[in-house]
C-alpha cells in the first residue's frame, strides 16, 4: 500500500514536472493588441496595422503631463503578408513579444480592401481562438491605418475610445454597431450586410473619430455608404434603435422644434401573402419624451399631443421609407434581411421565392406603420 | 485512573510504625530532593509521641499548615488516652480533606499533588491533609479569543479553577467531569467534561478508550493528548477544537460536545470537532442576528480568498489573460513589467516572507515584535516593489491573503498549507489544476471523520435542522434542536410561541 502511494506520488511529479507549463504565457512577455486595422497592401496581398498596449504609459501620469498634445500609450506596427495571418506572424518580427489577440477592441477595414471583398479576411479572425468574436467591426473610407494610428484624447487607448464611441452609438443610432460574428453571419446569411463606418479627421495636429453612417457590402464586397440619417431608417427595420431625437416642428410655427428622444422602440416585420404576392408590414412601436420645446409660443390646449405624436409618426415613416426606396431601386439588394424573415415565417413560400429574391425584392410592396407614444415631458409641465 | 497511574506500578508497600525508618524511606524515594520538607513535632498530649509532617515547598500553602495542622495538634489537643489516637487526630484536625492510609504509594501521590502527610510514631497509618494552594495566574481575558461582546474571563493553568469555571456556567448535575491521570512521568490531572443527557455515550466512551489508549510519559499541554486521539494525525484539518473560554466550552457541551481539561493549560480540548465550527463564533449567538449572519458570510469569503486568491492570480496571469477585464489586465502587465520572477514564484517568495515575519513577530518580545513589522511593511513591502523585485499587484495578494486567513483562526495552519497546494496546482494547470486542487480537497473532506462524525456535517450529509447554524445563523428561538449525531437528545426546548404584550 505504501509503496503503491508512493509511486503514485512519483508518477505526479514526474508528470507535473514534464509538462513544460505548455500554453504559459507571462504577461511581461506579450504585447496586448487594442486595435487592428486591415488594408491592401502596395508590394503584398494584406497589410495590417495593430495597436499594441505599452501598459507602464496606460498607468503613469496623464494627459497634462506631455502637454496638450495627447500621450498615446500604444505602440503601432504595420506588417505585410500574402495571407493575414503570415502577416500577423510577420508582426512578431517587429514587436519582439507575442502578441495577444483576446483583448482587441476592434477590427477596422480599409476602403479599398473591402471593396475587394472580405470573406478571404475574415477567415482567420473567425478561424483563430484568440480573437473574440464579439469584437467590433467597422469600415473606413480610405485607409485603416489612418485610424490605427489616430491618437485619442480623452482615453490613452485609442481602441478604447473607439470601442466606446461604438457602445454609447445606441444614444443617436446613427451608425450600425455589428461585432465579428453578426457580421460574418449577415454576411453568409444574407450575402449582404451594414456596418459602421468610421472617420478620423485631424485639426491643428488633434485628431478626432467620427463614427457615423454605415458601408453596405454586396456579398463581401463594400459597395455604397449610408448617411448617418439613413442608418438609422435601417435600424428602425432591424429593431436595433436604442434612443435618438426625433425633431419636429412646433405647431405653430414650421420653423422652430421641438425634440423627441426616443426612449423605447420596438419594430416587427410581418411578412404577408395576397394572390401570390408577397408583401411586407413594419410596425414600429415608439415611446419618447418630449425633451425639449424650442417653439416662443405656449402651448395649446387642445390636440397638440396627438399631433406631435403624428408628426413623429410621419418623421419615423420619412427616415424608413427613404431607406427601403434606396435598397429596392438603388441597391436591388434586401440588406434588412427580409429574406431571413420570410424563410421564418412564410417557410413554404419562401421555397419558391429563394432563387428569385433578388428580383423579387425590389418590386415587394412594403408597408411601413408607426405607432409613437410620447410619455413625459421633462421637468416642466408642457 | 488506577491502571494508568505511574505509582502504583511500583508498589512500596505499607508503611512502618517507626516514624524514623518512614523518613529515611521517603528521604530514599524522594531522592534527597531539596524541595521535600520534614517537619518534627510532639503532640500535645501525655505520652508526647513524636509526629512528622511532609510537604513540597511551594505546594502547599503554608498558614494552612501553621494554622490548621500545627497548632492544634502541637496547643491544642489534649488526650491523655492515646488509645485510638488517629482518630483523635483525625477529629481534631479542622481541615476540609483529610484521608489516612497505610500506602506508600498513596501516601506519595498525595505528597506531590500538593497535600501534607502526617506520620505519627508508633503508627503504621499516615494521614494525607489537603493543604494544595500554589502560586498561579489569576482569571484573566485570554488573547487568543477575545470579544467585543460577552465574557471576558478565561481559563487558566489550574484545572480545579477551570473546572469550577465551567461548574459556573453550568449550574446543573447532569454535569459531570471524569478524571483519568496521564503521562508515566508526569502524572498529568486530565478531565474529561460533558452533559449527562446531552452527550452521545457512544462518543463519551470512544474518548475514554481513546483517553485510556494513550501511552506517553508526559503531558505538558493539551496539544499532546489532541495528537493521540484524533481520528487522522495525518491530516492539515484539525478534528479537535480547543478553547479558552467557559463560555465557548459550555456552548459546546450544552450541545453535546465533551471538553478534555489538562491540568497546567488554559487550552481544553472539545470533541468531536466539526468545520463549521472553524467559522462560528461565540458572538454570532450573542449579538442579533442580521449582523452576525452577514459577518459569518464574509468569514467563509475570508476563507476562499485566503486559500484560492494567489493560486487564481497565478492562473489568470500566467494562462488565462483572455478571462481577465482589459483594464485590469493592463494594470496587471504594467505592475508586472520588468518584474524578474514568474508569478508563482513571485507568490510563493512573498508568501514565505510573510511567514517569516509572522513568526518572528510572534515569538519575539513586543516591544522588538512592532519593530519587525515596521520592518516588514516597509522595508520588504514597499522598497521591493520600488526596486522592482516584486509586483505592486502581488504585494496586495499576499497582504489580503494574510489578513483573510487570520478571519478564520482555528483554520490558519491549514489554510497555509492549502494555499500553497493551490498554488502548485495552479501553476502548472493554470484554472484546470486550481478545479482539481478543490474537487481533491473536498473529496478529502468529505471523507474525514471526528470521532465518527462525518467533518462536514450538516452541510454533508445534509441536515435541514443544522444549515440553520451554518452560513446563517438563525435567530436563537429557531435554533431549539441540538445537532443530531452529536447529540443523545436533540430537542433543546420547544418552540413558544413568540411574546407579546
Amino acid at each position: 500500500m505504501r509503496k503503491k502511494l508512493l509511486l503514485f506520488l512519483f508518477l505526479i511529479l514526474v508528470t507535473l514536472s514534464t509538462t513544460g507549463c505548455w500554453n504559459l504565457r507571462n504577461l511581461n512577455q506579450m504585447g496586448i493588441v487594442a486595435a487592428i486595422g486591415i488594408d491592401k497592401g502596395t508590394d503584398a496581398n494584406i497589410k495590417l496595422s495593430v495597436q499594441v498596449i505599452k501598459p507602464t504609459d496606460v498607468k503613469k501620469g496623464g494627459a497634462a503631463q506631455s502637454g496638450s498634445r495627447s500621450s498615446s500609450a500604444v505602440w503601432v506596427i504595420t506588417s505585410t503578408g500574402d495571407t493575414v495571418f503570415d502577416a500577423i506572424l510577420n508582426l512578431i518580427k517587429k514587436s519582439g513579444r507575442k502578441l495577444f489577440y483576446p483583448h482587441n477592441y476592434v477590427i477596422v477595414l480599409g476602403e479599398e480592401m473591402a471593396r475587394e471583398g472580405v470573406f478571404p479576411i475574415i477567415d482567420w479572425f473567425n478561424r483563430d481562438h484568440e480573437v473574440r468574436p464579439l469584437t467590433w467591426v467597422l469600415v473606413t473610407e480610405g485607409k485603416a491605418e489612418d485610424i490605427i494610428r489616430g491618437t485619442s484624447e480623452m482615453e490613452k487607448i485609442p481602441g478604447e475610445q473607439i470601442d466606446r464611441m461604438v457602445r454609447d452609438s445606441g444614444a443617436v443610432s446613427q451608425t450600425v454597431a455589428i461585432n465579428l460574428l453578426s457580421f460574418y453571419c449577415s454576411l453568409t446569411e444574407t450575402s449582404s450586410a451594414v456596418i459602421g463606418k468610421i472617420q478620423k479627421k485631424t485639426k491643428d495636429g488633434l485628431d478626432e473619430f467620427i463614427l457615423e453612417g454605415a458601408g453596405v457590402f454586396r456579398a463581401d464586397k463594400l459597395f455604397s455608404w449610408l448617411t448617418p440619417m439613413e442608418s438609422r431608417g435601417f435600424l428602425w427595420v432591424k429593431d436595433k434603435v436604442k434612443s435618438g431625437i426625433i425633431s419636429v416642428p412646433c405647431p405653430e410655427n414650421p420653423n422652430e422644434f421641438i425634440s423627441l428622444e426616443v426612449i423605447k422602440a420596438h419594430s416587427k416585420v410581418t411578412p404577408t401573402l395576397k394572390k401570390g404576392e408577397i408583401s411586407l408590414q413594419i410596425n414600429i412601436e415608439v415611446e419618447s419624451n418630449l425633451s425639449e420645446r424650442m417653439c416662443s409660443q405656449d402651448f395649446e390646449e387642445n390636440d397638440t399631443f396627438e399631433k406631435l405624436e403624428e408628426e413623429e409618426n410621419e418623421a419615423i415613416k420619412d427616415e424608413i421609407y427613404r431607406i427601403i426606396e434606396k435598397a429596392q431601386k438603388d441597391y436591388k439588394l434586401d440588406i434588412f434581411g427580409f429574406g431571413v424573415t420570410l424563410k421564418q415565417k412564410l417557410p413554404h413560400e419562401w421555397q419558391t421565392v429563394k432563387s428569385e429574391w433578388d428580383k423579387i425584392f425590389p418590386e415587394v410592396n412594403v408597408d411601413v406603420v408607426v405607432n409613437s407614444k410620447i410619455k413625459r415631458t421633462g421637468l416642466l409641465k408642457d | 485512573m488506577s491502571k494508568n497511574s505511574p505509582h502504583h506500578a511500583s508498589n512500596l508497600g505499607l508503611l512502618a510504625t517507626s516514624v524514623q525508618a518512614n523518613r529515611e524511606l521517603l528521604k530514599k524515594i524522594f531522592n534527597n530532593s531539596a524541595d521535600i520538607v520534614f517537619r518534627y513535632f510532639t503532640l500535645s498530649i501525655s505520652s508526647y509521641p513524636q509526629a512528622l509532617l511532609i510537604f513540597i515547598e511551594g505546594l502547599v500553602n503554608t498558614e494552612t499548615i501553621n494554622k490548621s495542622i500545627l497548632d492544634p495538634l502541637m496547643f491544642k489537643i489534649n488526650n491523655k488516652t492515646a488509645t485510638n489516637l488517629i482518630d483523635v487526630i483525625k477529629s481534631s484536625l479542622p481541615n476540609n480533606k483529610i484521608k489516612p492510609t497505610n500506602l506508600f504509594d498513596e501516601l506519595i501521590t498525595g505528597i506531590l499533588s500538593g497535600d501534607s502527610a502526617l506520620i505519627i510514631d508508633g503508627f503504621s497509618t499516615g494521614i494525607l491533609i489537603d493543604t494544595k494552594g500554589w502560586e498561579a495566574r489569576g482569571v484573566q481575558e485570554p488573547q487568543t479569543e477575545s470579544v467585543v461582546r460577552g465574557p471576558r474571563e478565561g481559563f487558566t493553568e489550574s484545572i480545579g479553577v477551570n473546572t469550577a469555571l465551567l461548574r459556573r456556567k453550568i449550574k446543573n448535575k447532569n454535569l459531570c467531569f471524569e478524571a483519568l491521570s496521564l503521562g508515566t512521568q508526569t502524572d498529568t490531572t486530565i478531565y474529561m467534561a460533558y452533559l449527562i443527557g446531552i452527550a452521545n455515550e457512544k462518543i463519551v466512551q470512544e474518548v475514554k478508550n481513546r483517553l485510556q489508549r494513550i501511552n506517553i510519559d508526559s503531558i505538558l499541554e493539551s496539544g499532546y493528548i489532541e495528537q493521540y486521539i484524533e481520528d487522522e494525525p495525518a491530516s492539515i484539518f484539525p478534528t479537535i477544537g480547543n478553547t479558552e473560554k467557559p463560555d465557548i466550552l459550555a456552548g459546546k457541551l450544552l450541545e453535546g460536545r465533551i471538553g478534555i481539561f489538562v491540568d497546567g493549560t488554559p487550552f481544553v480540548l472539545t470533541v468531536p470537532y466539526l468545520l463549521v465550527e472553524a467559522f462560528q463564533n461565540s458572538e454570532d449567538y450573542y449579538s442579533r442576528p442580521f449582523y452576525a449572519s452577514v459577518i459569518r458570510g464574509l468569514r467563509y469569503l475570508a476563507f476562499l480568498i485566503s486559500i484560492l486568491l494567489p493560486s487564481v492570480y497565478v492562473a489568470l496571469g500566467n494562462f488565462h489573460q483572455e478571462m481577465i477585464p482589459t483594464s485590469l489586465l493592463i494594470s496587471m502587465a504594467a505592475s508586472r513589467e520588468g518584474i524578474p520572477f514568474p508569478p508563482y514564484v513571485e507568490v510563493v517568495v512573498m508568501g514565505m516572507i510573510f511567514e517569516i515575519l509572522r513568526e518572528a513577530g510572534v515569538r519575539l518580545p513586543r516591544p522588538v515584535g512592532q519593530a519587525v513589522s515596521i520592518v516588514g511593511a516597509l522595508v520588504l513591502g514597499q522598497a521591493a516593489v520600488d526596486a522592482g523585485i516584486v509586483s505592486d499587484i502581488m504585494v496586495i495578494i499576499v497582504a489580503l491573503t494574510a489578513i483573510a486567513g487570520f478571519v478564520v483562526a482555528p483554520l490558519a495552519d491549514a489554510v497555509s498549507l492549502l494555499r500553497l497546494f493551490f498554488i502548485v496546482c495552479s501553476g502548472t494547470l493554470g484554472l484546470f489544476g486550481t478545479l482539481m486542487g478543490i474537487i481533491f480537497v473536498y473529496i478529502y473532506l468529505a471523507k474525514l471523520r471526528s470521532f465518527g462524525i462525518p467533518y462536514l456535517f450538516p452541510v454533508s450529509p445534509g441536515n435541514l435542522e443544522g444549515l440553520k447554524d451554518v452560513f446563517i445563523r438563525f435567530p436563537l428561538p429557531f435554533l431549539n434542536k441540538r445537532p443530531i449525531l452529536i447529540t443523545k437528545n436533540q430537542t433543546k426546548f420547544f418552540k413558544n410561541r413568540r411574546l407579546r404584550k
